[in-house]
């Protein structure tokens, strides 16, 4: 039964988030966040939290930061918000050097992963409870929580406790609460990793269309890169502190600045594995590679990554890289993926790479696979992206390796 | 089995009665001819009964002036226990500085220490704040006694609050007051009325202080005032039987209408 309501009023929000779309781009009120070499030292802790990131958000912008967590994605959040004050550095919201500015002053709402609701009042208290405390009259105050719970489809619940509520219900009254303030941003923490599966799909989506229709900054902090790319207008990866880039879904998918980048974005995970390069030719053990474009780096070792996406099974002799039995298959409904064990390169110095020991090849769910089939791969040479192997840094240069006529001579300076 | 059971409930039985004999015994005694009191074999019960022993304390001064004296202290130790607590509480369990649990740790080894110890001290101190023999000074004295208590009652149920509510109030708008009293004292509640509970209670007892600190007996409480009864009515059994009764009431009273509260505060800590 409740089931069947959460879904109803989910419905309403997704046809309200519509209706108001177009009102609200032309809402211009919504300011940006600068963050100029922003570091974080905790107390007692000899490496940064946070390291020296500068971070450009443009008003309306959805920028999500990814990261593993402890990556200091969550810290930088809170430093934003002043939760956190910052070791070195400065943080400007539309406009205004906040660095020093006190929380409360600083115009941003939050949502917490645990919502952080007050258990002692009721949702209509609860959303209403920043006006109250900005001493916004009653009157005003009632009409502004009505007309967000009705945003939020949440109406019919204004009485109870956060205790007698869904998860999704909960999450929707944390969103209230930010939603009612007219922040100049929004900031989020894993506001979604509490939910379980289905409604966080269902959520993302809400989050996305009420971001349409509000038209407000955000930033949004999650470890999970489906969200990250789905959500984000731009999606800044961190790790161990320092940002490793900021660029739109697509971008980090196809132009990974390292192997970090490269493996932490994409489902599923991206084959590094090390290898030489040699006359155009890329090797590693068995695999053999021609790849033209890449003759510009010389002769020299690397690791290279092949999206699972970019291989293929071969159905001709003459374009199979690699050779392999499949260890495993795993069948996902509108695609399959096969396992096949990697190339054991003998110059394998990049041992930590774990996704090497094994390849992942995503084919069309139409021809039939099972364990044990002897299967040719071909690899899509477009798709290869080559990476220092002491640094990690990608070695393609500014060019696009998807269109090697770009690459000149030039550039191997 | 239920012949075990049988067995067990016998045995509770008896355990209780026997807590609850001495108080039957003052309220019996209370109610007893003055020529019954001492009678051998004891008569077990106050028949035939009278009030004769409530109607002579009650229009007893002294006794009047006790008990207002006990419940303006047990009041005063209530709200002042109340005011402290909860901002010192909320800084030990909350704000992160050095020594906050060596803190909480002396406050334990203050509450353990016999309040006799105590009592020379706080003398010689409120001598100096010419706070001795006023009702003022023995509030404060109480204090000393019911705070450390008060902060090991809240400090695990404010610990037990996220902190992301506390980020959340300031993010709409709340100042350090702000968040305390909007935020933690309300979700704390049920332990602040314990703690409100057991200060009176413990105001309200309090004997040694009474004794030490205030010695006119203008401004002593009802718990000293009873002591020197035994003196002032010699073998009047009965009307010291008679304002033991009056002390105890509010006693039961108040534990009756915050039980449930005084219990979950006590074991509010250990069970979460």
């Amino acid at each position: 039964m409740r089931v069947h309501t959460e879904a109803a009023d989910q419905r309403g929000i997704a046809m309200t988030a519509e209706h108001g779309r177009s009102a609200a781009a032309a809402d211009g009120s919504a300011g940006g966040i600068a963050i100029r070499s922003v570091c974080k030292r905790y107390d007692g802790a000899s490496r940064l939290a946070v390291d020296s990131v500068d971070l450009d958000v443009s008003p309306g912008e959805f920028m999500v930061l990814v990261g593993p967590s402890g990556c200091g994605k969550t810290t930088l959040l809170r430093m934003i918000a002043g939760l956190e004050a910052v070791t070195g550095g400065e943080i400007h919201i539309a406009g205004r050097d906040v660095t020093h500015v006190p929380e409360k002053d600083r115009d941003i709402a939050m949502v917490f992963q645990n919502y952080a609701l007050y258990p002692h009042l009721n949702v209509e208290d609860n959303i209403g409870f920043g006006l109250r405390v900005r001493r916004v009259a009653k009157a005003e105050r009632r009409r502004r929580v009505r007309e967000v719970a009705s945003t939020l489809g949440l109406d019919e619940l204004l009485a109870r406790k956060p205790a007698a509520l869904s998860g999704g219900q909960r999450q929707r009254v944390a969103m209230g609460r930010a939603i009612i303030r007219e922040p100049v941003a929004f900031l989020m923490d894993e506001p979604l990793s509490n939910l379980d599966a289905q409604l966080r799909a269902d959520m993302r989506v809400q989050i996305r269309l009420l971001h349409e229709r509000l038209g407000v900054t955000t930033v949004y902090v999650t470890h999970d890169q489906v969200e990250a790319m789905t959500l984000g207008d731009r999606v800044a990866v961190m790790r161990d502190g320092v940002l490793q880039q900021v660029d739109t879904a697509e971008r980090l998918y196809a132009r990974p600045r390292n192997t970090f980048v490269a493996s932490f974005i994409g489902q599923p995970r991206i084959n590094l594995m090390a290898g030489r390069l040699e006359r155009g030719v890329l090797r590693a053990g068995s695999l053999t590679l021609p790849l033209p474009q890449a003759r510009a780096l010389g002769d020299r070792d690397v690791v290279f990554g092949v999206r699972p996406a970019n291989m293929h099974v071969a159905t001709g002799e003459e374009d199979i890289s690699y050779r392999g039995t499949i260890e495993l298959v795993e069948r996902l409904g509108d695609a399959t993926l096969l396992f096949v064990p990697g190339p054991a390169s003998s110059a394998d110095p990049v041992e930590a790479i774990e996704s090497a020991a094994r390849l992942c090849v995503k084919v069309e769910a139409g021809r039939r696979f099972e364990a044990g089939e002897q299967v040719g791969l071909a690899i899509d040479a477009g798709g290869v992206l080559l990476f220092d192997p002491d640094s990690g840094q990608e070695l393609n240069g500014e060019a696009d390796v998807r269109e090697p006529a770009l690459i000149t001579p030039a550039e191997q300076a | 089995m239920s012949s075990r059971r049988r067995w067990k409930t016998l045995l509770a039985l008896v355990i209780t009665l026997a807590y609850l004999f001495p108080v039957y015994w003052m309220v019996a005694t209370s109610l007893k001819l003055p020529g019954d009191v001492q009678a051998v074999p004891p008569k077990w019960a106050p028949v035939p009964a009278t009030t004769s022993s409530f109607s002579s304390v009650w229009h007893n001064p002294v006794v009047g002036e006790a008990l207002r004296n006990s419940v303006v202290i047990s009041l005063g130790v209530m709200v002042l226990t109340l005011l402290l607590a909860a901002p010192a509480t909320y800084a030990i369990g909350r704000v992160r500085m050095r020594g906050s649990s060596s803190a909480v740790m002396l406050l334990l080894i203050a509450q353990l220490l016999p309040s006799i110890v105590l009592a020379a001290p706080l003398f010689v101190i409120l001598r100096k704040l010419h706070l001795t023999n006023t009702l003022t000074g023995l509030i404060l004295a109480d204090t000393t006694l019911t705070l450390p208590f008060a902060v090991i009652i809240l400090r695990p149920l404010i610990m037990s609050v996220p902190a992301e509510l506390e980020d959340a109030a300031r993010l709409d708008g709340c100042g350090g007051l702000g968040v305390l009293m909007r935020v933690m004292v309300p979700i704390v509640r049920p332990g602040l009325i314990s703690t409100a509970a057991f200060s009176f209670l413990l105001g309200w007892g309090e004997f040694v202080f009474g004794l030490t600190i205030n010695n006119d007996p203008s401004v002593q409480p009802a718990t000293v005032a009873l002591q020197s009864f035994i003196g002032q009515f010699g073998t009047a059994w009965g009307s010291l039987m008679a304002v033991a009764t009056i002390i105890s009431i509010p006693v039961a009273l108040v534990f009756a209408i915050f039980q449930r509260w005084i219990v979950s505060g006590l074991t509010a800590g250990s069970v979460r």
